[in-house]
């Protein structure tokens, strides 16, 4: 009677080790690091995207939402009437999805849920990308947001259900790309990056050592070429690092061997660059719609994403937020430089320039997708 | 047998424990490095050390800009500076020739004459493309960097390389200086110090016809530049090389890096002398330095990987100034090719230590 208890219970633990040994090999299997494998994780995401069996997908960019708790209606309601108007089959939030000085996590986490859910009660997919106020920011102190880091915030992000973008592995947060597969095979036709702009350039994020350090703004902001007629807050802000922008090259790199064909692409951000400034001061030459209110603001630091995207040849349009009352968009050496307004109402805004971006792309000429703005005052109206 | 039984327990949660830790997801598969292996990398011509007292001297002759035939004078001086210097290796860099020469014997005759005093002296030397190199922008030559390229090293005394063929540009490479001569410890082959070079490439519209016009706007950074800049494909394959080369070395090993047309940076130290520690002179003050209207980029890149202490250009060949910015050392160098030699004619001077002083910078003028 003992041995056979004995005997069971030797079964019962070879079972369990060959059970557990079994999906441990699995995972030893799945760890190729060839540049196949690279491609295929870049490919997965929460929600497949694909092109409608019309070859069209439908992108809607939201920017700078910017509220504090609890979250304006006007807001929520704007999102709602812009959604059901345009039905996107994808929404972007540009940054400054709130306004970085939510310091209670359980008020941020109602904030974002009622943000969201314009896209989650329709099952839209949807992804973020972070702005300078993320966890504090100027006219809030560093810390405002206290424990409440950008990799605690993505967390957030990422358990709404149609949220399907990802922290990445470079620096800052959310650097990821969104592959869209055609309708007819499972080929890609069109990725869209989103980058992180980081914060200031004297501020310590709470998720990474910043670059530079305490007092590196008054290092950079010496009397400069470039920016001496821009905006005064032009320059404070840190720019797109270095192994971000070879993330994405080597990424587009992968994506493209792994189709076999150039994919075409976008990228959105939170703050521009100074290629933007090349649409405003030739209005003509670029094709410039839309108004130019507030200048632009970039980064006194230019880390070259604009020529690395000429270069690879695959992006051919770029949208930033920050700039709430812009909404511009031109195209520079053959790449659309866009701006999208505030859709929020707590920080300034513009009546007249309130609303969202909107982009079409069709499968089949995915690298001259088109652009265009919707506005609040029109749906009031 | 209650004790197998515990034993057996505590051995089946311990496996299964580890297991569990095995199906754990694993690090996300990374994008494969592009740069040059260290064995790519530590292959030249000849090895470059530091000497016994531990120091490392380059020297820079920027501009020469010759024509079919080499004033003599262009010779004579640059024996006096090499013979008042003594350095360890010469940089040639940018418009070695002013872009008339077409063919290999007459690239032949002339870097025979210019290339008598350091292969006389056996100075191991390399040099970086201009952007006339081809040819200037209106009277392209046809004679191809690669052809040219295949001349100069074949040269007993050049050490100048080429990157992978995927890097836009011909002379991009990275010479790294020994900390052992190999004597004492044959199998130490750590390095001290890089000295990467990278092609200035030509003009906006070499690269593709017809884009000076898509890119010379109403601009913002250039007086109307229509030079071609560095190209990411040369600053990813900078980054990936030196990121591989600090792995092998185990630790970051510095670095200066010349390359032809300046960058805007240039401009800030200019226009900041005091914050800036501008010396020396801004010859061309009347125009502004002439950086490629593309800010591609090279120097946030070189200030975020960390490794360059100083970023030497040429091209604005009148020009001698130096400064600092963000932890860089951004330095003129000025030529000796002008048949009137201006007061700023000279070489640039790069004093390396491998005792931790770093990199120190001057002028060797001819005047002086």
């Amino acid at each position: 009677m003992k041995e056979k208890h004995i005997t069971r219970l030797l079964a019962l633990i070879v079972l369990l080790l060959v059970v557990v040994s079994g999906s441990g090999f699995g995972g030893v299997a799945a760890s190729q690091t060839d540049s196949d494998a690279y491609a295929k994780s870049l490919l997965e995401l929460k929600h497949t995207l694909r092109f409608n069996d019309d070859g069209n997908f439908k992108i809607v960019i939201f920017a700078d939402i910017q509220d504090t708790y609890p979250l304006k209606e006007d807001t929520v309601r704007y999102m709602n009437q812009i959604l059901d108007q345009e039905k996107p089959d994808l929404v972007l939030l540009a940054g400054d999805n709130h306004c970085g000085g939510i310091g209670n996590k359980s008020q941020l986490k109602t904030y974002l849920t009622a943000m969201c859910e314009p896209m989650e009660s329709r099952k839209i997919p949807w992804a973020q990308v972070y702005g300078n106020h993320v966890e504090g920011g100027y006219t809030f102190k560093m810390g405002d947001v206290g424990e409440i880091g950008k990799a605690e915030q993505q967390k957030i992000f990422e358990s709404f259900k149609y949220n399907i973008s990802k922290a990445g592995t470079v620096y800052g947060m959310g650097n990821y790309v969104l592959p869209i597969l055609r309708s007819d095979s499972d080929k890609i036709a069109f990725n869209v990056f989103g980058l992180d702009t980081h914060n200031y350039l004297n501020e310590k994020t709470g998720t990474q050592q910043n670059l530079y350090g305490q007092k590196f703004e008054n290092a950079v902001l010496v009397e400069n070429p470039i920016y001496g007629t821009l905006f005064d807050p032009g320059g404070k802000y840190e720019t797109i690092h270095a192994d971000q922008i070879r993330w994405y090259w080597k990424s587009s790199v992968a994506l493209e061997e792994y189709n076999g064909s150039k994919i075409a692409a976008m990228m959105f951000f939170h703050i521009a660059q100074i290629e933007w400034e090349y649409i405003t001061r030739n209005p003509k030459q670029t094709n410039m719609t839309g108004q130019d209110v507030e200048g632009v603001w970039p980064s006194e630091l230019s880390s070259g994403l604009f020529h690395a995207c000429y270069e690879r040849g695959d992006v051919k349009g770029m949208f930033v937020g920050h700039n709430h009352q812009n909404d511009y968009n031109g195209t520079y050496m053959g790449i659309q430089l866009g701006f999208t307004p505030t859709i929020g109402s707590l920080a300034y805004f513009s009546p007249a320039t309130r609303g969202a971006r909107v982009i079409e792309v069709n499968q089949d000429d995915a690298f001259n997708f088109t652009t265009r703005m919707v506005y609040c005052k029109d749906l009031d109206a | 047998m209650k004790r197998l039984i515990c034993l057996l327990t505590l051995l089946a949660m311990c496996l299964s424990f580890a297991a569990c830790n095995k199906t754990e997801k694993g690090p996300e598969p990374e994008p494969e490095n592009y740069g040059s292996s260290s064995t790519e990398v530590l292959n030249t011509k000849k090895n470059l050390y530091f000497d016994a007292q531990g120091n490392f001297k380059v020297m820079i002759f920027s501009d020469l800009r010759v024509s079919k035939t080499v004033d003599e004078k262009i010779v004579k001086n640059m024996e006096k500076l090499l013979d008042q210097e003594n350095p360890d290796l010469v940089i040639l860099g940018g418009d070695i020739h002013d872009g008339t020469i077409s063919n290999e014997a007459e690239l032949r005759a002339v870097l025979d004459v210019l290339n008598a005093p350091l292969e006389e002296r056996e100075i191991p030397w390399c040099h970086a493309f201009g952007v006339d190199t081809e040819g200037k922008e209106d009277a392209k030559t046809g004679y191809s960097r690669a052809d040219q390229m295949s001349v100069y090293t074949s040269y007993p005394y050049c050490l100048s390389k080429t990157a992978p063929e995927w890097v836009y540009g011909v002379s991009n490479y990275v010479i790294p200086v020994r900390l052992n001569d190999g004597d004492t410890d044959p199998n130490n082959d750590k390095s001290g110090f890089n000295i990467w070079c990278l092609d200035a490439n030509g003009y906006l519209n070499d690269y593709q016809p017809g884009l000076e016009d898509r890119v010379l706007l109403k601009n913002l950074i250039s007086g109307k530049t229509n030079l071609d800049c560095i190209h990411y494909s040369q600053m990813l394959w900078y980054q990936d090389t030196s990121i591989a080369f600090e792995e092998y070395n185990g630790r970051l090993v510095p670095g200066m890096m010349y390359f032809q047309v300046p960058v805007y940076q240039f401009e800030v130290v200019k226009r900041n002398p005091k914050s800036q520690k501008f010396i020396g002179n801004d010859s061309e003050a009347a125009t502004k330095i002439s950086a490629s209207e593309r800010e591609s980029g090279i120097f946030y890149t070189c200030y975020e990987r960390g490794d360059i202490e100083g970023i030497f250009c040429g091209y604005n060949a009148e020009n001698d100034f130096q400064g600092r910015y963000l932890n860089m050392t951004l330095a003129f160098c000025s030529t000796i090719g002008k048949t009137n030699l201006p007061e700023t004619a000279g070489a640039r001077v790069v004093s390396i230590s491998r005792n931790g002083l770093g990199m120190e910078t001057t002028m060797a003028y001819i005047n002086q």
